[in-house]
């Protein structure tokens, strides 16, 4: 075989190699793009609904309200809303990875949301009220049917089904004890931050 | 007299091949320097004489010389490595194929030739009589697979990539400069068996990712380490990518060599040597990001531009070689937020002292103004930072000082002084607070090599280093470390070589309980036939914290990060055996088994007060097979490179994976040459992150930060060279990204969009 036949045959055995190369990649890329801005669906868990109203009364500065969130715990009393949350024993609406937040400086709020169908024996409305997300929570009012006792109701979740009703006060300025010193974080020390 | 002329001396600088010298000492001769320089280069040398207990004894010397050239054509080649098999000695050839061993002791010795694309090539039994010269004509054939480069990291002087026990990957100018690879991170990406998470390096899963807290690989610029004293982070940003001769990759522990950091691997980038004759280099590129592949990620941002121009002037008058380079760059980021300007200076100056010494000295500096991303909003908005981080900017200035005095005793004993500074400030402006930080580290070495005979070398040396930080986030720090190393590798029965050595550290970081670590290592290395080599290697590494790791007090987007006094070094025991073989001259197979087990590895963690902090893992195995094939046809215009690894890297606590350690890592890519046109793709496949840190998921921190996919990205190229045609000038078209994949390395970062970069260089 001349040299000049032995480059043409290395040059189409080089061609092919480039093609199976784009061929590949793009066959392995699947001709999508990869990620898009809809997140795909969770796996599917028996669900069902909580709904009430939220009336609220002597709200706070705006500068102690980082976020404001409403929470469903599993275990009363519960050893941190953050931990809660990390170990899948509570459920918070909005969820913290949400953008929305509930609003503030309303006299009343009319909620629903989803959650998986659970007992759930504290369901509580807790402030933010400094930056630290881990320790900077307390709670502001919590579900119980009788408001003497201060002691909270459980709320029972059926799948595919809603429970109404489940009204909470929150009073900023006269809150409901919390259940373990350590429930809540107390820590409030401002640090210079990265 | 000129390099080119019959019997011009040719100093050979071990380590350092492409150094060349003239013929006379320079303290008798009339140059450049002054007559202080002399003076302080004198003392240096004296100082250096006295310290060191060895004897130059050149008297009744005799030298080799000769030319080498292409077997086909006759024509000279100019950078072919030569080593003096038997001694510590190596150098290079000129631009006219010369080169002269000189003041060579009487005695046989062997010589090996080679040169990237040509057979490697041996003579052994070479007599020399006292007083007399030797003179050899060399001819090398072409060989499409060149499977024995020369390479300096794996045991601190020059070997044939066959005769080292453990994995190393190699990256050349050419590949370099083809890709327009800006800051060289970006050439890792293409190194089988290595991934990046951002900037971050993670060779065969040693390493997750730390928001550039510490690094399990070590960065070396020619041997000389390049990493911060505050954070420990590798900066790739500093060096000027276009500055490399070549990228040296050692895969696994390496700390019985290079102490702390070397826990994963090594990345020692070869810089380029000054040439002989006068050279300007200007490079400039430009280029445009696509726009969002989804209408409600458009940010209204606009187009998208990306620009740069380097330039670089060299020269070398009598026996001191000069290179002043510069750059600006600048990349408007395809995301909100995520601009940089760059600029980048570096300073390169050789002086051969005489036949036998020769100093080299280094400087580079940084300064650089860039937007902060961090995360981004969520997907819907994924090219944007969350509101609070709007505006967000980091600016970086970073001056690295280095110095190598190399002085060859003997024709079986060199030794090297090495020392450098490494100067790193930055502020920012994330989370609303200025935060600044400014570390300096100094380090110094001084290591000797002697050889007594052709299948022995021994390696040791000393090394010291300290470090000074004052950063708001890490505090008032200080920290030094000592270290002590051996090695000698020798022949046990032909064909079987052995390496063995340890390096002992001690080191005081502050406040931390001071750690001293003893590492030593086994390789073995067997060579049946030519073209063939089975290698096996184990070896234990060490880390210490960095400052960054060990002292971060800060929040972190409602995240308060806390100390830890209490933690530890980690340490690691690391096995590999591998197999490479040429096949048919046309092809290189290489197959490797590796494993690496961990004591105290530090990952960042949640505290039972959920605060973060970097925590000692208490036991890690990451374990997995790598195999890479190379093919080459027509005297390496047509090149076809694929490579697979598969890790896993396990938490032996909590018997999950490690987090961001993908599983599959599979890199193809392919280059032709067709006269004056070139052409190359690129494709990776990473497979998708299975463990990430979840708590910021949960958390709410990175909302929808849990999405992510496996990672598909194809690059192509085309490239023309018109110097064949007498034009001092290369064109390279670069569409990286082609089919505009979306994919995250990190949570809530989406990485490069399709990018289209035309790049404009010419030689003066």
């Amino acid at each position: 075989m001349c040299p000049f036949n032995s480059r043409n045959l290395h040059m189409a055995r080089f061609r092919v190699a480039v093609l199976s190369v784009l061929v590949f990649a793009l066959s392995l890329s699947g001709c999508d793009k990869g990620l898009s801005p809809s997140a795909p669906p969770p796996p599917p868990i028996p669900m069902g609904y909580i709904s009430g109203i939220i009336r609220y009364q002597h709200w706070p500065s705006r500068d102690s309200l980082h976020d404001l969130r409403l929470v469903a715990f599993r275990i009363f009393p519960p050893s941190n809303i953050v931990n809660e949350v990390l170990l899948g024993r509570a459920v918070v609406y909005p969820p913290l990875g949400d953008t929305a937040l509930v609003p503030f400086f309303v006299d009343s709020l009319r909620y629903l949301f989803i959650l998986p169908a659970a007992e759930y024996k504290y369901v509580v409305v807790a402030q933010q009220y400094g930056p630290t997300i881990t320790t900077d929570w307390r709670a502001v009012g919590q579900y119980d049917l009788d408001t003497n006792l201060a002691v909270p109701s459980p709320v029972t979740i059926a799948a595919n089904d809603t429970s109404r009703n489940i009204n909470i006060n929150v009073d900023f300025r006269n809150p409901p004890p919390t259940p373990t010193a350590a429930l809540f974080g107390t820590e409030r020390t401002r640090r210079r931050y990265h | 007299m000129g390099l080119n002329a019959p019997g011009g001396d040719i100093t050979s600088v071990f380590t350092q091949p492409q150094k060349i010298s003239h013929p006379t000492p320079l303290l008798h001769r009339e140059g450049s320097f002054g007559h202080n320089s002399r003076a302080i280069l004198r003392l240096t040398l004296v100082c250096c004489s006295i310290a060191f207990p060895f004897q130059s004894v050149f008297a009744q010397l005799a030298f080799i010389k000769g030319k080498v050239v292409a077997r086909s054509s006759g024509e000279p080649l100019a950078g072919v490595n030569i080593l003096l098999q038997g001694t510590t000695r190596g150098m290079a050839t000129n631009v006219g194929g010369v080169f002269q061993f000189s003041d060579v002791r009487p005695g046989t010795y062997g010589l090996s030739f080679s040169l990237v694309g040509y057979q490697r090539e041996t003579r052994p039994d070479i007599i020399v009589r006292e007083g007399e010269a030797v003179e050899l004509r060399i001819e090398l054939t072409p060989s499409p697979i060149q499977g024995e480069p020369i390479i300096v990291t794996a045991n601190k002087y020059e070997q044939s990539l066959q005769d080292v026990p453990v994995s190393v990957s190699t990256m050349d100018a050419a590949s370099i400069a083809r890709r327009n690879i800006v800051t060289l991170d970006d050439a890792l990406r293409y190194v089988p068996g290595v991934n990046l998470t951002e900037w971050q390096v993670n060779i065969r899963g040693s390493s997750g990712y730390s928001r550039g807290a510490g690094s399990r690989v070590l960065l070396l610029v020619d041997g000389i380490p390049f990493t911060t004293g505050d954070t420990g982070e590798l900066n790739f940003e500093s060096f000027p990518a276009g500055q490399t001769e070549r990228v040296e990759v050692v895969k696994g522990a390496g700390s019985a060599l290079y102490g702390s950091s070397a826990l994963g691997g090594v990345i020692n980038i070869i810089t380029k040597s000054i040439p002989d004759q006068p050279e300007t280099r200007i490079r400039a590129y430009g280029g445009l990001y696509s726009g969002p592949a989804f209408s409600s990620w458009d940010w209204g941002g606009g187009t998208r531009f990306l620009d740069g121009q380097a330039f670089s002037h060299s020269r070398t008058v009598d026996n001191v070689g000069l290179l002043i380079f510069g750059s600006r760059a600048a990349d408007d980021g395809f995301r909100q937020n995520d601009y940089r300007r760059r600029y980048n200076g570096y300073l390169k100056a050789h002086c051969s002292l005489s036949s036998y010494d020769a100093l080299t000295t280094t400087f580079s500096i940084l300064h650089q103004n860039r937007g902060s991303f961090l995360y981004w909003k969520d997907l819907p908005y994924a090219l944007v930072p969350p509101d609070p981080q709007q505006g967000d900017i980091v600016r970086s200035t970073r001056f690295y000082w280095s110095g190598l005095y190399t002085h060859t005793v003997s024709s079986t004993f060199l030794y090297d002084v090495k020392a450098m500074w490494y100067h790193n400030k930055w502020e920012d402006t994330i989370d609303t607070l200025t935060n600044s930080s400014r570390s300096d580290v100094v380090r110094g070495e001084l290591q000797g090599t002697w050889s007594p005979s052709a299948t022995n070398v021994a390696t040791f040396g000393i090394e010291v280093s300290t470090d000074k930080v004052n950063a708001d986030l890490f505090g008032k720090r200080s920290g030094y470390g000592i270290a002590l190393y051996a090695q000698d590798e020798f022949e046990v029965l032909p064909p079987l070589k052995a390496t063995i050595g340890a390096r002992f550290d001690f080191q005081d970081l502050d406040s931390l309980e001071s750690t001293g670590q003893l590492n030593p290592k086994l390789g073995l290395i067997y060579r049946p036939m030519e073209g063939t080599a089975v290698r096996a290697s184990f070896g234990r590494g060490f880390r210490a914290p960095a400052v960054a790791e060990a002292f971060t007090d800060a929040f972190i987007s409602g995240l308060h990060i806390i100390p830890n006094p209490n933690l530890k070094p980690e340490r690691s025991w690391t096995y590999e055996i591998g197999v490479s073989q040429i096949v048919w001259s046309t092809a290189q197979l290489d197959l490797a088994l590796f494993r690496s087990d961990f004591d105290y590895l530090i990952e960042s963690g949640i505290t039972p007060q959920l605060q973060g902090q970097f925590q000692n893992v208490t036991k890690a195995r990451v374990q997995g097979i790598e195999t890479s094939a190379r093919f080459a046809f027509l005297d390496n215009a047509v090149l076809l490179n694929l490579s697979y690894t598969y890790v896993y890297p396990k938490d032996l606590t909590t018997d999950d994976i490690l987090k961001y350690r993908p599983r599959h890592l599979l890199y193809v890519n392919g280059f032709a040459q067709f006269g004056m046109f070139n052409v190359g793709v690129d494709f990776r496949f990473i497979s998708r992150v299975e463990r990430i840190d979840d708590e910021l998921v949960t958390l709410g921190i990175v909302k929808n930060g849990d999405q992510r996919v496996a990672i598909y990205v194809t690059d192509l190229r085309l490239g023309m060279d018109f110097s064949r045609i007498d034009v001092p000038l290369a064109a390279q078209l670069n569409i990286n990204n082609i089919f505009h994949y979306n994919y995250v390395e990190l949570i809530g970062n989406i990485a490069s969009a399709r990018n289209i970069v035309l790049t404009l260089e010419t030689k003066l």
